[in-house]
């Protein structure tokens, strides 16, 4: 029989300290002219993305969500909120694609999410980078140091990167950022961001609710499976990488 | 006289898994000292159950030969650490052996004569020691990066840590699970950084027949077997070693009260968020409203700080101006 002290303390221990793991989710989306046209099915996708996490309310309480764009310069529209308490986004699109800048500042923000969530006594996951782009860099500084940055903390398992490239995007520059991995391929128009957020939504929610440490199951989705019908294909950039 | 006991059990996680239970432990008696050391093998590799077995046997077996009564602090941590450099060792040659490099491990080792403890650490198990004072007090530090994750024992001198306290009635070496449980994150801010209850259910021991000592290490395991998933879902390993010589003072009452975890993560989280909407008709995504797709006005955040820096940029203009006209 458990010696009673301890027994004691496990009845006690009921309402202890859950552990659980907040989970970052950054969305970084190109807002330069060209996506003009697509970008009411960008906020519609974006909004429906935040609407199906909250369906979770377990998983929502666990994710954060910001919202970064690039277009001269990089701008945070939501910063870090509880994706509970996030607001109907509506982004506008103009000027050129600077797309350093926009890396730049959503590296940062994720590094200091994880290291608030460290002062604050949290534990964190690693952080997602969700990048949207459907052009090459027309303004800013050269991408390079940044790109070696984001790949050091990805192989470091720091944070995950996840490419949405729309029509027209710098495959040279997406194969340095991911290697050719994670990048998905619009195939269609700018409808198919819909199907992609649905999916960042129900994977999300699965990567928030998982246990520390452990790998969570890939959802289900057409997402990337043209078979199925998706609009998204998956990227092949290896005959893209070190080209001059 | 010092006693010891001590119990590692798989974690819930992994038991699903069929993963086997990753962390190792050993505590030995020595003429001189009775020696403790728990290791954690690192999750992402595939054999690292069998790094920190290896890692735990070698360095204990290493200091039992090697320390004795009259070493200087400084002889004392050589020794401690040359443990170390042949666990690592060891670990590779098997890691060679199976031409395979996913042994990784921490390792946490506590050297205590009945009164002084001297630790050696490598990564992010830990140890905390419960004075003669009756005050517990972590006494290692998680060696990790600011995002938090860990420098296991490959990460070679450069990052081990040795130190020693004296004065120590009671000593609990911990894999991570335990350790984060006893030595909680949100309590880090707090007056008290332990949570006394169940640091004390563990520690505070004058137990001396031995067959006490077996009920009580049965007693241990049963509880980390049973401990709420939810609350810790890794593996768990505990050591625990303390001199029923020493009975330490007892503290006020309320050292000894449970920590207020509601209030403790209500106030974590407070203080995540900074930054409030400029705008105040919020709409509550929460509430899953059939038009949230609908486009509304468009709604700008900016951070505080963002809003201050702007605040006495307009500030700074409008002065310039001022001193401009006059």
């Amino acid at each position: 029989m458990l010696e009673k002290a301890f027994s004691d303390y496990l009845v006690n221990v009921v309402n202890g300290p859950v552990n659980e793991q907040r989970l970052p989710v950054l969305i970084l989306a190109d807002t330069s002219i060209s996506m003009g046209d697509a970008m009411d099915d960008l906020n519609a996708s974006i909004n429906h993305f935040i609407r199906k996490v909250c369906e979770d309310e377990k998983a929502a309480s666990l994710i954060d969500l910001c919202i970064v764009t690039f277009d001269d310069d990089a701008e945070v529209v939501m910063p870090w909120t509880n994706i509970n308490k996030a607001e109907v986004v509506r982004l506008r699109a103009g000027g050129c694609t600077n797309t350093t800048a926009g890396l730049e500042l959503a590296e940062k923000l994720l590094t200091e999410r994880g290291h608030a969530y460290i002062d604050h006594g949290c534990m964190g996951k690693k952080g997602m980078l969700i990048m949207l782009t459907d052009g090459a860099q027309t303004s800013g500084k050269n991408p390079d140091e940044i790109i070696a940055k984001i790949r050091r903390r990805v192989d470091d398992k720091k944070m995950l990167v996840s490419v949405l490239a729309a029509p027209g995007y710098d495959k040279a520059f997406v194969a340095k950022l991911t290697k050719g991995k994670a990048v998905a391929e619009l195939h269609g128009d700018s409808s198919g961001f819909a199907e992609a957020f649905d999916f960042y939504a129900i994977s999300t929610k699965a990567v928030s609710l998982s246990a520390p440490g452990t790998t969570p199951e890939t959802p289900e989705h057409t997402f990337g499976d043209p078979e199925k019908g998706s609009q998204w294909h998956k990227a092949d950039l290896k005959d893209w990488l070190d080209q001059d | 006289m010092i006693f010891q006991y001590k119990a590692s059990v798989a974690g819930p996680y992994h038991i699903k898994n069929n993963i086997p239970c990753q962390d190792s432990c050993a505590a030995k008696q020595t003429e001189d000292f009775m020696i403790g050391v728990v290791a954690d093998g690192i999750g992402s590799q595939i054999h690292s159950d069998i790094g920190s077995s290896i890692g735990v046997k070698v360095s204990v077996a290493y200091c039992a030969e090697h320390l004795k009564k009259g070493m200087t602090d400084d002889e004392i941590k050589k020794t401690m650490n040359n443990a170390f450099v042949y666990a690592y060792q060891a670990i590779l040659e098997e890691a060679d052996k199976q031409q395979m490099y996913a042994h990784d491990t921490t390792l946490c080792m506590g050297v205590y004569d009945g009164s002084t403890l001297y630790y050696f650490q490598a990564g992010d198990s830990g140890i905390v020691a419960l004075l003669m004072d009756g005050s517990y007090t972590e006494v290692t530090r998680q060696q990790r990066d600011e995002e938090g994750r860990v420098f296991p024992l490959c990460f070679g001198p450069d990052y081990w840590e040795f130190g020693k306290v004296e004065n120590v009635a009671s000593v609990m070496l911990m894999t991570d699970g335990v350790l984060e449980n006893v030595c909680h994150p949100l309590l880090k801010n707090e007056e008290i950084k332990i949570n006394v209850p169940l640091a004390g259910l563990f520690m505070a021991r004058q137990g001396t027949a031995e067959e006490d000592v077996k009920k009580l290490e049965a007693a241990a395991k049963q509880f980390l077997e049973m401990y709420p998933e939810n609350l810790l879902d890794d593996d768990k390993t505990i050591v625990v070693l303390w001199n029923n010589e020493c009975v330490p003072a007892v503290k006020e009452e309320s050292y000894y009260e449970p920590p207020d975890w509601l209030a403790l993560q209500k106030k974590s989280l407070e203080g995540l968020y900074d930054a409030e909407p400029e705008n105040n008709d919020v709409i509550e995504t929460n509430g899953i409203s059939e038009n949230k797709d609908v486009v509304q006005p468009e709604k700008k955040f900016r951070s505080k700080r963002k809003r201050k820096k702007k605040e006495k940029k307009k500030n700074r203009k409008k002065k310039k101006a001022h001193t401009l006209k006059r």
